[in-house]
């Protein structure tokens, strides 16, 4: 499991934020308390942001960067506290740049959801298991774990019970989640072959520039998001060919990083473990 | 101009969440905060922010082949990551 580390031998930010004496102390936008936390949160502002309201909630103390039942519930409660116009991000240790917990935030804009709303991405092998609803988003979007449902104690053990077995196998996982007006809550999660981001500046060279291999710098392909982030300037000119052909390209990018092999722990098991609930109609092959 | 510039507030802000709350209860504070933070400078005397946020930089792609929206934003500003490593230089990293 992941220890809390600073990222190359510098100083945690995450911890020096807690510091009224440091630079990054300066970046807090408050502090948030929910019911039931032994420990006031931090809300920190990204002073580089690359997305509205871009803000991270990060715990005090020296915490791992690692999901637990309770983490996805607070995630899910800030995401909550936020509102439906918000959606919050998780990458786990391997695909965060930070051990330490933290779950950025920010305004809703990534494409997932927009695809998710207008059914140009659906749900596939659907399950519902006390009121939520789980299956994996269709093959013309990265792979990703679909979940959705208005209980959300029963929700974040569902997620648990999936993220726990990825845990184990040291797989990478990249979450999204919202909280939406109908007062359900949506979380997807991505298993990842590998955390390193692919050298962005390849989706804006013309057809028939070599690919190159994977770097971890010059911009970051989010997912299950469908954002790409390239830290260069918008060129003047993109043509409807060369955007298809970006667009061609992150597809390739979010392919390879993503795992298709990994199958969800049996929900027969789930369910023998933690509910009574009819197992007749759950199928584990 | 000096004198528009705000001082960084010594004290923050706290959040109490009391269950149940309502939804979308921290938004207006974390916009005020955010908007206090834009105006205000570091203990320094520099700007909190490096980069602004631009929604100019962002550019929605409908990819036809698959029938599914893309989003890239194009985020120029931000310290270091300006000058991409030509494509021979690019490390290979393990599997
Ligand atoms: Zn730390």
């Amino acid at each position: 499991m992941a220890q809390h580390t600073s990222p190359q031998n510098r100083p945690c930010p995450f911890c020096s934020a807690q510091k009224a004496d440091s630079t990054i102390h300066e970046e807090i936008l408050c502090y948030a308390n929910l019911a039931n936390n032994t420990q006031k949160d931090i809300f920190l502002m990204n002073v580089n942001e690359y997305a509205e309201d871009h803000m991270c909630m990060v715990e005090q103390g020296e915490q791992a960067q690692v999901l637990t039942q309770s983490k996805i519930k607070k995630a899910l409660l800030y995401a909550k506290a936020l509102g439906p116009d918000y959606e919050g991000l998780f990458n786990s240790a391997g695909a965060a740049t930070v051990n330490h917990y933290h779950v950025p935030f920010c305004k809703k804009k990534s494409p997932v959801w927009r695809n998710l709303e207008e059914q140009r991405v659906t749900i596939t092998n659907a399950q519902q298991i006390n009121q939520i609803v789980h299956g994996e988003l269709s093959k013309n979007w990265v792979r990703s774990r679909f979940f959705k449902g208005k209980d959300l104690d029963e929700l974040c053990k569902q997620v648990y019970w999936e993220v726990k077995d990825l845990q184990q196998k040291n797989i990478i996982h990249n979450c999204k989640f919202i909280y939406q007006q109908d007062g359900s809550f949506v979380w997807l999660m991505s298993p990842r072959l590998n955390g390193y981001m692919t050298y962005v500046y390849h989706f804006l060279e013309p057809v028939g520039t070599p690919e190159p291999g994977l770097v971890n710098t010059c911009g970051s392909i989010e997912i299950p998001g469908g954002d790409a982030i390239m830290f260069f300037e918008l060129p003047d000119k993109l043509s409807a060919m060369q955007k298809q052909i970006m667009a061609q390209r992150f597809k390739k990018s979010l392919d390879k990083t993503c795992d298709r092999q990994w199958q969800p722990p049996c929900y027969k098991r789930y369910l023998d473990l933690t509910s009574n609930t009819s197992i007749e109609s759950i199928n584990c092959d | 101009m000096q004198a528009e510039i705000i001082k960084t507030a010594a004290t923050i802000q706290t959040i109490n969440l009391a269950s149940p709350f309502e939804p979308g209860i921290m938004k207006q504070p974390l916009q005020q905060a955010f908007a206090n933070k834009r105006q205000s400078t570091r203990r320094n005397g520099k700007p909190i922010f490096n980069y602004h946020y631009n929604p100019n930089e962002e550019v929605d792609v409908f990819y036809e082949a698959d029938q599914v929206w893309y989003k890239f934003s194009f985020v120029s500003g931000r310290s270091g990551y300006d000058n991409p490593i030509p494509v021979e230089q690019i490390p290979q990293h393990p599997p």
